[in-house]
Parts: structure tokens; sequence; C-alpha cells
């Protein structure tokens, strides 16, 4: 084997090509498919499966379905974000409060200008793009700890919420135009949804079909070697927190149009939902983070918590299936990194 | 043959699969009591995954049995690896390099306490310092230990190793502790391993550097594709008979071509007065198709000066390629031409999570961009092209992860990377640690060529006197920050040790 690659490796490093599609490997191939690259989706299966035969007319109505969808999107989005910055290496815990602080900011904004419903918006956005900057020097430039820098950050943000709020539910901030951005339908499916996966293809083209995608990978797994590969890492950073900050932002203005209140308590119960997707999309189908996994995985977690409140279960479920979910893909991501690479040396 | 009983060590039927790669195939093993047994084999040829499965890092297929002194050990468990007395230098450390050399040295049992419990700290530092002391490396203790130069992370690894080993040690395991590692270094290695050695302690030394397996063991074991090939006292081996057993005869040492350089050829790259904190005011030069040397022992700026010249550390001083001046900055560097393959290929040099691929294309992946998106097709053609030229095994798959590749094999990947940008300056610091020796006259012959033909211009600092003298057109020798020789083709590697180390007994006189 070794010898033959002296001689000829053109044709082992095709044989080894060839090995990977073709059908000798196919035992291999399948018993990694059943192991562990689209294991979320049987489970999504098995589930809608549990629960048509359980609740069959709850479950299985097209309002629960749109419900399901819509409701998931704003995780989704926010997911998306935080995937942006755990790819370059950053973790984000600040966009659950992010999102928050923009819900109630753009309704706060609409309460107390009547001027044109984009301008509000933008002007929200302008805002925490702002705030994101701010993370984003302290943890790039003045090298904070991400995780302790957006640890503060959201309860800063927490903060200036209640502070917009005075504790109270804002609810004369949105127009009926404005409603219509987060209620209404495309083609038949809820516009929230439609955002998401317009989100999601832009993240995802940025990911795996742009170089900058390279550039934030490989900032994220070892920064120091991909700075020296010629990465501006110090850019790509501060991008991943002000992506995360973007997508949060514009979260929380989907959520105050769908909602048409807003109040200080909505955005921080996004944050674990959203982490728990984006590890346990970390174990699909690539053996990375990724989008189409992280996808799956907000819908997964949806579907499943859905199911049971149809059923009756108390309201402890949501938060105990999303927790158990993020400890699962954790512990799953982390084992296969462990099987899969380096067995000693520190973990990412 | 002597007994079981006898043996520090034995192994029999010891294989390691790897999804398609077989990494060993029942290997039998057995140390004797008190002697230092030599380990060798091409890259990849099974050393370091025999090493680990030892240590408990990785689990072997069934099968295996292994006894310390009579007593059974289990495989691919690292406590009873640690408990049988058993002590290892892995290829990769294994150091914690956000701790300073203290953590590092202690972390396992290496505190000393007060009777109060509380850890005795200004008696823990003595202690590192003495240990450290013997290997004759002197370093600052607060430092994290990523901060350091290869070779004095090498010796806080192997200071650790022998933490207590009079307290029932039995066999100190090394893989390939020298491969970047200034001579008087190895030379106060060597002392340290003869002195644990004389008190009854075995030991497994690998190397690629074979004098040095030829002056430390008894007795050396050759692996060739996962199979134990042979073990025979060393005194009964010449070198050639040694690569022989190790490449299975396809080693061909020819020469390198020898094409002489034009004197007309023009300066690729100029640097004046650059200073680091190690490196004090140097002024270098290299022509088109030169290739210069930069030797050293540690601190004395030849673990700066290629990446000075690219900007990864501060400097101070102004470097021109082509009449133009280069910004201190990565970015601004590969763009000016240059590129730097560092010492530290774990560290700083690969994404060792990700594919050879991936890694091949990272400095010039904007290349790949086509209408748009990246163009997959081409970047696959190109690393496969790559891990051809450069024989990278044991497949040549573009989609392997870098972490399941051999530390030379890793290495191999780590220089095709930077070949393959096509440089107009190529600064390597330690370019062929941990390379076999076959391969390292195929990596020379590759960089001759480069020079020659292709009009490359090199700098390669390193602590490995044979390959400045094989491969170098010049060599300069760096004492204390300063140049203080410059040594014309043909040098020998006697000349430039011989260097390096007047320096450093001057150093200690003054
Ligand atoms: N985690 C892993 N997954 C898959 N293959 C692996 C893994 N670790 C090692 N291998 C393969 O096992 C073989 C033996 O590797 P090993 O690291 O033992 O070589 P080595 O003799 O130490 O080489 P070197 O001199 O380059 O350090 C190689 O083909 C390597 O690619
Ligand atoms: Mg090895």
């Amino acid at each position: 084997m070794t010898d033959t690659a002296i001689t000829a490796p053109s044709v082992t490093v095709s044989a080894a090509l060839a090995e990977t599609a073709g059908s000798g490997a196919l035992r291999n191939a399948s018993r990694k498919v059943f192991r562990t690259e689209f294991t979320a989706l049987y489970v999504w299966v098995l589930i809608i499966g549990w629960f048509s035969l359980r609740i069959p007319d709850t479950f299985l109505s097209t309002t629960t379905m749109r419900i399901i969808m819509s409701d998931s999107a704003v995780t989704g989005i926010l997911a998306l974000g935080a995937l942006i910055a755990f790819s370059t290496g950053s973790i984000d815990l600040s966009f659950g409060a992010m999102a928050g602080f923009s819900m109630v900011l753009v309704a706060k904004l609409g309460e107390l200008y009547h001027v044109n419903t984009i301008l509000i918006c933008l002007a929200t956005f302008a805002i925490c793009l702002g705030i994101g900057g701010i993370t984003s020097v302290i943890v790039v430039r003045y090298k904070v700890p991400s995780m302790i820098a957006t640890l503060g950050m959201a309860s800063v943000l927490l903060g200036l919420a209640k502070a917009i709020t005075s504790g109270a539910t804002i609810s004369g901030g949105t127009s009926t135009t404005f409603q219509a951005f987060g209620r209404g339908t495309f083609f038949g499916l809820p516009r929230s949804f439609c955002y998401l996966v317009v989100a999601g293809a832009v993240v995802w083209y940025i990911l795996e079909m742009l170089p900058t995608g390279r550039r934030m990978f490989a900032t994220g797994a070892n920064t120091e070697a991909a700075r020296l590969a010629g990465v501006r890492t110090s850019r790509i950073q501060v991008g991943g927190l002000l992506g995360s900050a973007a997508l949060a932002s514009f979260a929380g203005i989907v959520l105050a149009a769908k909602v048409g209140l807003a109040s200080d308590s909505v955005g921080p119960p996004f944050l674990l939902p959203a982490v728990a997707a984006v590890f346990l999309g970390s174990t699909q189908i690539k053996h990375r983070i990724n989008v189409l996994g992280t996808l799956i995985a907000v819908y997964v977690l949806a579907t499943g918590i859905k199911g049971l409140q149809l059923s009756g279960a108390a309201s402890w479920v949501e938060d105990f299936f999303n927790g158990a979910a993020l400890l699962i893909a954790v512990t799953l991501a982390f084992r296969r990194q462990r099987q899969g690479t380096r067995p000693q040396g520190a973990q990412p | 043959m002597l007994t079981a009983a006898a043996h520090a060590l034995s192994i029999e039927g010891l294989s390691k699969t790897f999804g398609s790669t077989r990494a060993l195939i029942d290997v039998d093993l057995q140390i004797a009591a008190g002697e230092v047994h030599g380990l060798v084999g091409v890259n990849g040829s099974g050393k370091s995954t025999l090493i680990k499965t030892l240590s408990g890092y990785v689990q072997p297929d069934d099968g295996a049995v292994a006894s310390i002194n009579g007593t059974p050990l289990r495989m691919g468990d690292p406590v009873a690896a640690a408990e049988g007395g058993l002590r290892f230098v892995h290829q990769d450390l294994g150091l914690v390099d956000e701790l300073d050399a203290v953590d590092n040295y202690a972390i396992g049992n290496g505190f000393i306490r007060r009777v109060s419990g509380s850890i005795d700290w200004p008696a823990t530092r003595a202690r590192v310092t003495e240990a450290l002391g013997e290997l004759g490396v002197q370093l600052d203790l607060r430092r994290p230990v990523g901060q350091l130069s290869a070779s004095a992370r090498t010796a806080v690894a192997v200071a650790r190793a022998l933490v207590g080993w009079r307290d029932g040690a039995q066999l100190l395991v090394l893989d390939e502790p020298t491969a970047s590692m200034p001579d008087d270094e190895v030379g106060r290695l060597f002392n340290v391993i003869r002195a644990v050695n004389a008190s009854g302690l075995a030991v497994i030394y690998v190397s690629h550097h074979l004098d040095e397996v030829f002056e430390l063991t008894q007795h050396v074991t050759v692996l060739r594709d996962g199979r134990r090939i042979a073990t025979v006292p060393t005194n009964a081996v010449s070198h050639d008979e040694l690569v022989e057993l190790m490449t299975g005869g396809v080693h061909d040492p020819s020469p390198t071509s020898d094409i002489a350089l034009s004197t007309s050829s023009p300066v690729a790259l100029a640097a004046t007065s650059i200073s680091t904190s190690l490196l004090r005011s140097i002024d270098i030069e290299v022509r088109v198709g030169e290739i210069v040397g930069v030797a050293g022992l540690s601190d004395s700026g030849r673990e700066h000066l290629a990446k000075a010249l690219f900007g990864a550390i501060p400097r101070t001083g102004t470097v021109t390629v082509g009449g133009s001046t280069v910004a201190a900055d990565p970015v601004a560097a590969i763009a000016a031409g240059l590129a730097l393959v560092p010492a530290e290929r774990l560290r700083v040099g690969l994404i060792v999570a990700d594919s050879a691929r991936a890694n091949l294309s990272l400095p010039r992946i904007a290349a790949y961009r086509r209408r748009g998106r990246l163009h997959r097709a081409s970047e696959t053609a190109d690393a496969a092209e790559l891990l051809h030229r450069t024989k990278v095994k044991p497949d040549g798959n573009p989609e392997r992860i870098v972490a399941t590749l051999s530390g030379g094999n890793q290495q191999k990947v780590l220089l095709a990377r930077w070949l393959g940008v096509q440089p107009t300056v190529l600064l390597l610091d330690e370019p062929t640690q941990g390379v076999d020796i076959s391969a390292k006259s195929d990596v020379h012959r590759l960089l001759r060529e480069a020079a020659r033909n292709g009009g490359l211009a090199v700098i390669v600092c390193s602590t490995d006197s044979i390959e400045l003298a094989e491969l170098c057109d010049r060599v300069i020798v760096l004492c204390r920050g300063s140049i203080d020789a410059e040594l014309l083709a043909p040098v020998s590697a006697d000349d430039i040790e011989r260097h390096c180390l007047t320096d450093a007994r001057e150093e200690i006189r003054s």
C-alpha cells in the first residue's frame, strides 16, 4: 500500500476517492449514516409518527404545522446568528437579550415617533449593530473571552430593555403595515418562515460557497494558524459577532411585528433553544456546525415540544426538553470529536 | 532471548485498525530490563500509534497482551499505564499551552505541598528550575508554554515525564524528542537519558535521526507499514542497512543536482536592522535561486528570524522584496510573495480538524472563486497534485482529516501548502522536523529544484546541522541575536555545530 503510494500515487488517490463513493465502502457509509449523520431526521420522523397516532386531530392540522413553522422561525434566525459567531470561534450568549432589546426598541420608537416604519426598523437595526460593535471591540481588541463579554452584554441589554419598557408592555408601537411584515404569508407560507429560509440560504452560501466561509471556519478552529496563512482573523472575528448581532436584531423586529406587543421578558428565553439547535445541528450532516443541520434541529425540537404541549403536558416540558436536547447534543458532539481527531490535547 | 519476566516491557500480538488503515499489524516487542531501545520506521509506519496504545490514548484491537516486568498490563488504559510505571513524552508533547512551565510540570503530581496541604510555590518552582537545568534549559517560568520555543516546550515535557521517576517508574518512552532541538540540548538530553537509564529505567527512543539511535540504543526495532520488520542489536547493523530495513529498499539517496548559483543573480529579499525581543539589528540578503541556512542555539534568534521576516511576530526594521518594502503583517507578506513554514506545525501551522484539502488551499482560497463561488473541483485537483508531489501517505486522499495523518506526513502537508502558493521567497523554520530520512532527501531535492530552476529564494532556519550542510549555499550562524559567522558551501555539519557551540561557550565565559 505505502509502496504503491510512492510509485503510483495518482492511482492510489483515485482509488481512495472511489472507495469513499463506491460500493466497497457501502457498508461503512450506511453504518455512518445510521449512527450520526442523519439521526435527527429519523428522530423527527419518529416524533411526527408518534404524535400523529396519539393526537391526530390536533397535531395533524395545517394550523399546527403553520404555528410550528412560524413560531420556530425566530429561533431559527437566532440560531443562524449564533452559528456565524460560533464558526469564527466566538461564543455569543447575548443574542437572546439582543433580540428582546431590538423588539422593545422598535416598538418604543414606533410609539414615540410616527414616521415611516422602515426608518424605525433601520434605526433599531443600526443601534443593535452599534452595540454588537462594542462587544466585538471588547472581544477582539481587548481579548476578553467572548463568552464572558457577551454574558455581560446580555445583562446590559436586558437592563436597557427594562428601562425602555419600564416594566410595562408596549402595545401602541406597531402599525398594521408593520404587523403585516411579521404576520402575513408569502405563497401560503408564514412570512417569518420565509425570512428564515432566505437568511438560511444567505448564511449557507457565505459559509459553504465563499472563501469567506473558509476563513471563518479556519479562524474558529485555529486563529493563529489562520492568521499566519494570511487570514485577517480580527476582521473575521468582528464580522462573526456583528453577524450575530444583526440577525438577532432582525429576529427582534420580526418578533415585534408578529406579536404586536413588546415586553422585556420575550427575548432571553430564545437563547437556550437556539444554542441547542446549533450544537445538535453540528452532529448532523457534516462533522462540524452547519446551516442545514441547525435548521433541521430547530424544527425537530419545535415539533417535539409542540406535540407535547398539544398532548396536554405541563409548561415545564419546554425548558426540560430544550435543556436535555442541548446536553445530549453537546455530549455527542464532544464524544465524536474525541474519537475523530487527536486523542490527546485540549478540545477547542 | 531473556525470559519474559526479565523484560521491562513485553508486547505480543498488538494490532490497531483505524477505519481502513491498518496502523499496526500483529506487532511483538520486547524491551530488556535496563536497556535503551530504539524504535524506527518511515513516516506513518506506526511508531506513534504503538506508543499511544501503550499510554492508553489509543485503544488497541482485541488480542494484544502486554506485561511490565512480568506484571500484566491492560493496554489502552491510561490509568493502568501510569500505575504500571510507564512515562511518556508524546510527539505532540501534550502540554497545556495556556499554563506556564511550572503548572505543566507539576499538574500530574509534581507540586510540593506544605504540611497544611497548600502548594509550596517557591519550592515547586525551584524543583522545576532544577529539572530544566539538568536538561540545560533556562526559561521564563511565568510565560505560558504556548509562547515558548519548540525545544523549550520539549524540555518541559521531558522534565514532566521524569517527575518522581525514582518512585516506581519502569519505562520512559520518548517520541521524537529532538525533532526541533539544537545540538547542545540534544547532548544534555542524552546525558539525562543515560543517567536515568543507568539507575535501571528502561527507555524506548523514537527518532528519525539515526545517528542518535546509534549513539544511544542497544537494540533497535524497525517498523514498516505497521509490521515489525526486525529487532537487532544496534551495533550489528550499519546505517545503510537500517535505512534499507526501514524503507524496504526504495530509498534513493541520489545527490542533489548541483547547478551552480549564478553570480549575477538579483537580490530577492533584503532585510535591514531586523530586531525582535531576541534579534539585534540583523541584516540579511537572499538572491534569486539561493538557499541560505540559519543556525544557532536556543535564544540565539534563530527561532525568531523566519517569523520576523514574515511579520508573524512584532519586529522593527525593513524587509524589501523585489525592491519594494513589505509591511510587518502576514497578509502583506503573502501578497509580496513571501511564504512561511512555521516551526510549530500543530499550534500555528495546520488546522488539524480540517481536511488536507482545506489546509492546502487556505492561503490562496480567494483564487478558487469562480463565478461567485468556490470551485471545489479545481481545489481538490490541486490538493491531490500537491499531496502526490510531496508523497503524503498513506493514501494522498485530499479529504483526509489532517489529525489522522502521522506527524511526518502532517509536516509534509504544511510544506506542500506553501510550495503550492508558489512564493518568490520561502521562509522555513525546522522544515523537515519529524520527516523520515528518505522523505527528507525528497524534500531537499524539491527545494533545490524550486530554487535553481524555479528561481525561488529560500531561508532555512534549522537546528539540524546535517540538513543545513546538505541543503544550503550559505549558512549564517546566529549568536545572542547577532550574526556571528557566515559559512559558504561546501560546509560540513561539524563546522556548523562547532561554530554554534563555540559561541555558546564564549557566552558562558562572558
Ligand atoms: N486517528 C487516526 N485515524 C486514522 N488513521 C490514523 C490515526 N492516527 C494514525 N493514523 C494512521 O496510522 C498510521 C500510523 O501512524 P503513526 O502516527 O503511528 O506513524 P508514525 O510511525 O509515528 O509516523 P511519523 O514518523 O510520521 O510520526 C498512519 O498511516 C496514520 O495515517
Ligand atoms: Mg509519529
